[in-house]
């Protein structure tokens, strides 16, 4: 078990490192001269040789990739072009909203998705299997910011049941761990609860109607193999009622590949997000690096890719190791 | 009729009517994408304007008709790069075995791990956002998983007699692929092709929506949802029919792969 933790962990250090020789590249592919930049366009040839040295630029590359690393492993990201703050604090401090988007979707995504492949798989061919096999295949289509418009057009623009822009109007609650669900609840503020909630029923309903589908066809495929299986013939032979199996047997072994799955999904959500939060004025990382990206500003750029690609390979391993911890048969021997 | 047929039949039709759309777009219509016309800014769908029009008195139904062969192209570049690479380097690696073959899954192992649509968004910025750029930073990013794919298909097929009986007659490795791998992964490219074609409309439209694609006045689906966003409480189809293009394109274009899937190993797990 030791060494099957070591195994990923040394592979989570491989893929690190080769996300940061690709950054690196990228970075390097970026137009203009940073040194430049950083001077204005007033300053001396001088005055941008200097800085040039001070940054660094005039190195070997490989001397330059180790000043790169170097900075990633201290968590430095450099500085906005446009606010001059660093920006791991730009980004974390718009993290949370982009956290409880994705994190609601989530839930919302597995509330669905799971009860549905469940009784998909139960009943082959039934209305339930045919709407996972319409909603799987949705999934795949249906861009995620254009269902994001479509419900603004339905929901905001025709009903006007919920707001489509922001993610709070009114008093906020006191900030304690910046996801305003949570800060809310701590306050017992219900009037800001629901407000917070209502920001969030668009956007969520988009990003989970899309993401309950494909979870919905993994759970279905997964659970028809268990109760296909040799100990559920035998378990149906020994008498157990249809329930017991179900809810004792099959159901546990069907769902531990969700764990893998469920990684996935975040990283679908991590590049579905950016384009969703821009249609919804979310005040989150996509929006941000959208907003950056119409304003060339490349550190926050690469620093959002560095960001989400670290913590997409950290959820991944984590989730790895957690499938190991509870499924043996997935262990290398 | 069985599941398999009925997806290949839906998913073709649809296909096969996008992609006529698209190519006789100068027959379906007299305006052209780019034709201002100041004197119908913003007008309702009518008989002279099936989508109605644009802020700036364009046609929206020759925009979204031009946009296809836009976006279908792009989708086709992406597919092309991408699963033809990754095809052609997959069973060369296959066929080679040996450390060429333990080097190169231990590096596309890393490369899975990176979610490379971040990588691909950073990539666009970086290089400068264009349609060509697109096409090719989409395409190289999923040669990797193509690659594994392809490699496994080239493995299987390496230890099938025909093969076996050519490298026993001394056939050399260039011959063997292209004459004895090549052909024969061509169902499996034919399905992987299709299901891909899907998902690279899906991915390049909302690459172009924020900015890193199609750049104005070109018309493209995911850069017309862009355009349409700003107008949406006049005139709500101009986002949602370039939108509508594209899930219906993409789900036209998965219906066939999985269909074609089913039908070639009909022992799969369906959809």
């Amino acid at each position: 078990m030791a060494r099957f933790v070591l195994q990923r962990l040394a592979f989570f250090g491989l893929v690190l490192l080769g996300v940061s020789l690709i950054t690196f590249a990228i970075a390097h592919l970026a137009p203009g001269d940073p040194a430049r930049m950083m001077a204005g366009p007033a300053a001396s040839a001088d005055a941008v040789a200097a800085l040039r040295a001070e940054l660094g630029l005039d190195l070997p590359l490989w001397q330059q990739y180790a000043r790169y690393l170097g900075d990633l492993l201290r968590f430095d990201l450099g500085t906005s072009n446009v606010s001059g703050e660093p920006v791991l604090d730009e980004i974390l401090a718009r993290a949370p909203a982009s956290i409880e988007l994705m994190g609601s979707a989530l839930l919302l995504s597995l509330l669905v998705g799971i009860p549905l492949g469940i009784g998909a798989a139960v009943k082959r061919g039934g209305w339930l299997d045919r709407l996972v096999s319409g909603l799987s295949v949705a999934g795949i289509s249906v861009p995620a910011f254009w269902l994001g418009l479509v419900m603004v057009i339905l929901f905001y623009r025709q009903l006007e049941w919920f707001p489509a822009s922001g993610r709070f109007t009114g008093e906020p609650p006191p900030a304690v761990t910046g996801f305003l669900l949570i800060d809310a609840l701590i306050a017992l503020d219900f009037r800001a609860l629901s407000a917070a909630s209502a920001h969030l029923a668009l956007p969520v309903l988009s990003l989970a109607l899309l993401e309950a589908g494909p979870l919905a066809r993994l759970v279905r495929n997964q659970m028809r193999a268990v109760l296909g299986s040799d100990y559920v013939r035998m378990a149906r032979a020994s008498g157990l009622s249809e329930r017991t199996i179900l809810w004792r047997h099959a159901l546990r072994n069907a769902l531990t590949p969700l764990v893998t799955l469920v990684a996935a999904s975040i990283a679908m959500m991590l590049f579905g997000s950016v384009s969703l939060e821009t249609v919804f004025g979310w005040p989150g990382a996509g929006h941000y690096v959208v907003q950056s990206i119409f304003a060339l500003d490349f550190p926050v750029i690469m620093g959002f890719a560095v960001l989400t690609a670290i913590a997409y390979v950290l959820v991944n391993t984590a989730a790895d190791i957690t499938l190991g911890l509870i499924d043996p048969r997935v262990r290398p021997a | 009729m069985s599941n398999a047929r009925r997806s290949i039949t839906i998913g073709g039709v649809i296909v096969a009517l996008i992609a006529l759309l698209a190519l006789l777009a100068p027959l379906l219509t007299t305006y052209g994408p780019n034709e201002v016309d100041t004197g119908a800014i913003l007008e309702a769908p009518s008989a002279r304007h099936f989508a109605g029009t644009d802020n700036l008195g364009r046609d929206l139904f020759a925009r979204i008709l031009y946009g296809g062969r836009t976006s279908l192209g792009v989708a086709f570049g992406i597919v092309a790069i991408g699963m033809g690479a990754g095809a052609l380097l997959g069973c060369a690696v296959g066929l080679a075995g040996g450390w060429v073959d333990r080097i190169a899954m231990r590096l596309v192992d890393v490369a899975l791990a990176i979610p490379s649509l971040v990588i691909a968004l950073a990539l666009a910025a970086a290089v400068g956002p264009s349609l060509v750029n697109l096409v090719l930073i989409l395409g190289g990013l999923g040669v990797p998983l193509y690659l594994r794919l392809f490699r496994s298909e080239a493995l299987s097929l390496r230890e099938r007699p025909f093969v076996l009986a050519a490298r026993a007659n001394g056939a050399p490795a260039w011959r063997l692929l292209a004459v004895h791998i090549l052909p024969n992964i061509a169902p499996l490219f034919a399905t992987l092709a299709s299901t891909a074609l899907g998902t690279a409309l899906v991915a390049a439209s909302a690459l172009s929506f924020i900015g890193l694609g199609a750049q104005p006045p070109t018309p493209e689906w995911g850069a017309l949802i862009f355009e349409g966003r700003n107008t949406i409480m006049y005139e709500w189809w101009a986002a949602v029919l370039p939108g509508l293009a594209v899930a219906v394109s993409a789900l036209g274009f998965v219906l066939l792969g999985d269909g074609l899937r089913d039908w070639l190993d009909p022992r799969g797990g369906g959809r």
